[in-house]
């Protein structure tokens, strides 16, 4: 048992407004420079959509992520030998209109024109040529189901949804959708790592953050291909490859990230997990179906007298280890199995966990026969001759798990590899709280119906009550428990630092200079 | 203290010394020897360019000084007897020398007809020892290198031979060099170096005379063997050449690609919006 550190994230996606404030803080504190304009770290995505990039989870065009064959896995679009033929020229690259490409406006047009005959317009210009465009399209062009015949529909997500399916989904009263927040998922395989010829990107030993070393980047762009999540990217200015770097700076000064901090919603939670590195290569080998299984598999419980024992053997601080008994993430993903990683069929063992959107039915669309009310309508009054109504009365408060707006399809292929039923015992347990904190706040719901749900669903009123509290009333040390860095540990492995005592502080700036 | 007098001291020295060296070569014989003898002979017949003696009876001084300094400003500006000598030797221009001052033009002058008067005894011409054509080709080519470390010579000229590669374009052709120059000029001028390229390239690495010799032994059996006028056929091939070469890449490449990512995934909805005139 290897015992390891990680800092890990959950997305609480029920409680996602879609406002894109972390995408905003993000871009503000790292991807505000030139060449990183096209970059969003953090982006937010409305599904059903393409996404940023566009089609990103379409990997028969991208080619990222692991592929498996003989019960070993490869990397789809690099590795030793695909990577070495390809290194000159990599057949899968996102281009930048797959982004977007950044514009910004001609404001000072608008003041500084001289006068004439036309009100002066501010046109668009590119970031990257500086020259006017015509606009193609944005890094969420799609949000809130913007374009739907050309986003929502190629979702790649809707392969394996039927046609007919497919139409329910777009009619208009049975319309939904929700936000995906994406960032690095810091995954515990990372395809990026292994994918790179330099050996630019490594994963840091305390707390499991990838990094691109800026110094090593050669540009060969093998990251970019292999994530599956497209969330590695390339500075056409510096040459090199960038990614989210976690506000690692943030979190070893006790801060949680920016895009975290930032949150309208307060759906992010971060905190530690600890895992077993022995068995990364097996998890990440697992069927398709058990690969959320190995995945939670190898995820350890920081009570555990062993774990603790190997953890301490491993050099992991007792600070570590508290912050993973606290550790928010732990409660959501293992104690609760409530969160699940993002398209788990990539491989990449991803440590951003997602709770994903129960989008309950609050109403139906009925068919009914309106002509009594309109012949009592006013002679001249407009008499509509639609008769079907949008009927927010349903027999149950939120209806049942088949009422639900989306097809079970869709969720579980985006978050359990196709495996309905890992979404419906998640859906179960989130309903089950619903229907509990029903009866204790309000009281129209029966001790016995609600203790039916909870039974059914595997938990108990104690849990249900614990989920609720994290979900809707938590502080921000019970939604951030970050770790102490242990920075100077940290330093005292790679350098002795009795070689730069006296080297700074009051005393001389330079050497004096002795003999000859 | 002691070791900046000491510094200043040799510094003294040395420049004392450097402008010593520097009068004794502004001789009327060094400057000869420096600028005009790979050319130039005094009394023994044409070279490269005419024979210099008694040069100060043909022309008058005025038009000599204008004339060494930049003899293509000479020849450009219409007068007449600088056109015919510029036809009379191959056209082969003259190079400028805008370091000489007037004073070392006049030095340099009183030189030549000092030795017109007693005519012969600059010889410029020095006999070569016998030269084989086989290593003179293999030379000329680079196939061998010069003793010295110099570059070969079809780095910056071409000769029209068969079963080479095509020399370099910097430097005239030099297939027919010898019926332009004669051998002694050819000789003249990888040894003497009068063009600033060469002179560059050669200054630090001299040919060595057997060398020379070869080299000339070569040009001579080129120059009986090639066609009067050469056709320059080495642009053509190499176009052609490299435009079939270029085509073949691309087709493998492609084929090699095959299945690579062609264009922005949205280019459908990209083609239907409407631009910008």
């Amino acid at each position: 048992m290897d015992v390891r550190s990680q800092i890990a994230m959950v997305f609480h996606l029920d409680k996602c407004i879609g406002c894109h404030t972390c995408s905003i803080a993000c871009k503000n504190i790292w991807t505000d420079r030139k060449g990183a304009e096209y970059m969003w770290w953090n982006n937010v995505e409305t599904k059903p959509g393409t996404g940023y990039p566009s089609k990103w989870e379409d990997q028969e065009i991208y080619k990222g992520g692991w592929g498996k064959r003989n019960g070993k896995i490869h990397l789809k679009g690099a590795g030793k030998r695909r990577g070495l033929v390809n290194i000159f020229y990599n057949p899968n690259l996102p281009v930048i209109d797959d982004y977007y490409e950044p514009f910004t406006y001609k404001y000072l047009d608008l003041i500084e024109s001289p006068q004439g005959d036309d009100q002066p317009t501010a046109r668009p210009v590119s970031l990257i040529t500086g020259k006017p465009i015509d606009i193609k399209m944005g890094p969420n062009w799609d949000d809130d189901l913007g374009g739907t015949p050309d986003y929502a529909r190629n979702d790649p997500n809707m392969k394996n949804i039927t046609p007919e399916e497919q139409e329910v989904m777009f009619q208009l009263e049975k319309m939904a959708m929700f936000y995906l927040p994406r960032i690095c998922n810091h995954c515990l395989n990372p395809a990026c790592v292994a994918s790179c010829p330099s050996g630019a990107i490594y994963k840091r030993g305390e707390d499991g953050i990838v990094l691109i070393n800026q110094q090593v980047c050669r540009a060969w762009r093998m990251c970019v291909t292999a994530c599956p999540y497209k969330k590695s990217y390339f500075n056409w200015h510096t040459g090199k490859s960038e990614k989210c770097i976690l506000c690692y700076p943030r979190l070893e000064a006790g801060l949680a990230p920016a895009c975290m901090h930032s949150c309208v919603g307060r759906i992010r939670y971060l905190g530690v997990l600890l895992y077993d590195a022995d068995r990364i290569e097996e998890a990440a080998s697992a069927d398709d179906k058990d690969l959320i299984k190995s995945q939670m598999d190898i995820i350890l419980d920081p009570f555990d007298e062993d774990v603790i024992k190997a953890a301490k053997e491993n050099g992991i601080a007792d600070s570590t280890l508290h912050a993973a008994q606290a550790s928010p993430i732990y409660k959501f993903v293992k104690q609760w199995g409530l969160a699940l990683p993002l398209h788990p069929e990539f491989r990449t063992l991803p440590m951003l966990f997602y709770i994903p959107p129960l989008l309950p039915v609050m109403a139906s669309v009925k068919k009914v026969d309106n002509t009594t009310e309109a012949d009592k309508k006013a002679p001249l009054a407009k008499k509509w001759n639609n008769d079907w109504i949008y009927d927010t009365s349903t027999e149950e408060l939120w209806g049942k798990l088949e009422q639900i707006r989306f097809p079970l399809k869709y969720i579980a292929s985006l978050f359990s590899a196709g495996d309905e039923d890992v979404i419906k015992e998640v859906w179960k347990k989130l309903m089950a709280v619903r229907i509990h904190r029903r009866r204790v706040t309000v009281g129209d719901i029966t001790n016995e119906k609600a203790d039916n749900t909870l039974s059914e669903a595997g938990i108990n009123a104690e849990m249900a009550d614990a989920i609720y509290a994290l979900t809707s009333l938590p502080k921000f040390e019970e939604r951030f428990v970050i770790p102490a860095a242990h920075r100077e540990q940290a330093i005292e492995m790679m350098d002795f630092t009795g070689d730069t005592k006296g080297a700074t502080g009051f005393g001389f700036k330079s050497k004096v200079k002795r003999g000859v | 203290m002691k070791s900046l007098f000491r510094n200043l001291f040799i510094t003294a020295v040395f420049i004392g010394a450097g402008q010593l060296t520097a009068f004794s070569q502004s001789g009327g014989d060094a400057i000869f020897k420096a600028n005009c003898s790979a050319c130039h002979t005094i009394g023994k017949g044409k070279l490269v360019g005419p024979d210099l003696s008694n040069v100060e009876n043909r022309r008058p001084k005025q038009w000599i000084v204008s004339f060494i300094k930049s003899s293509q400003t000479v020849v450009k500006s219409g007068d007449k007897y600088a056109d015919s000598l510029f036809k009379a030797f191959n056209q082969m221009p003259m190079p400028d020398h805008p370091n000489l001052t007037n004073a070392q033009i006049d030095e340099l002058l009183a030189y030549i007809t000092k030795q017109s008067s007693s005519a012969g005894t600059a010889t410029a011409i020095t006999e070569l020892p016998p030269g084989n054509a086989e290593t003179g080709r293999l030379l000329f080519l680079g196939d061998v290198r010069f003793a010295n470390r110099g570059a070969a010579c079809n780095s910056c000229h071409n000769v029209d031979i068969k079963g080479s590669l095509s020399g370099g374009a910097l430097g005239k052709d030099l297939t027919h060099a010898i019926t332009r120059l004669s051998a002694s000029g050819v000789a003249a001028i990888v040894s003497g170096l009068p063009f600033p390229q060469m002179k560059e390239t050669y200054t630090a690495h001299p040919v060595k005379p057997q060398e020379i010799a070869d080299i000339v032994a070569f040009l001579t059996t080129v120059d009986k063997q090639a066609p009067a006028n050469p056709t320059n056929t080495v642009g053509a091939y190499l176009l052609f050449g490299g435009a079939a070469g270029l085509t073949i890449l691309a087709i493998l490449y492609s084929l090699f690609w095959i299945k690579r990512k062609k264009g922005p995934v949205n280019i459908r909805i990209f083609n239907r919006q409407l631009k910008s005139a």
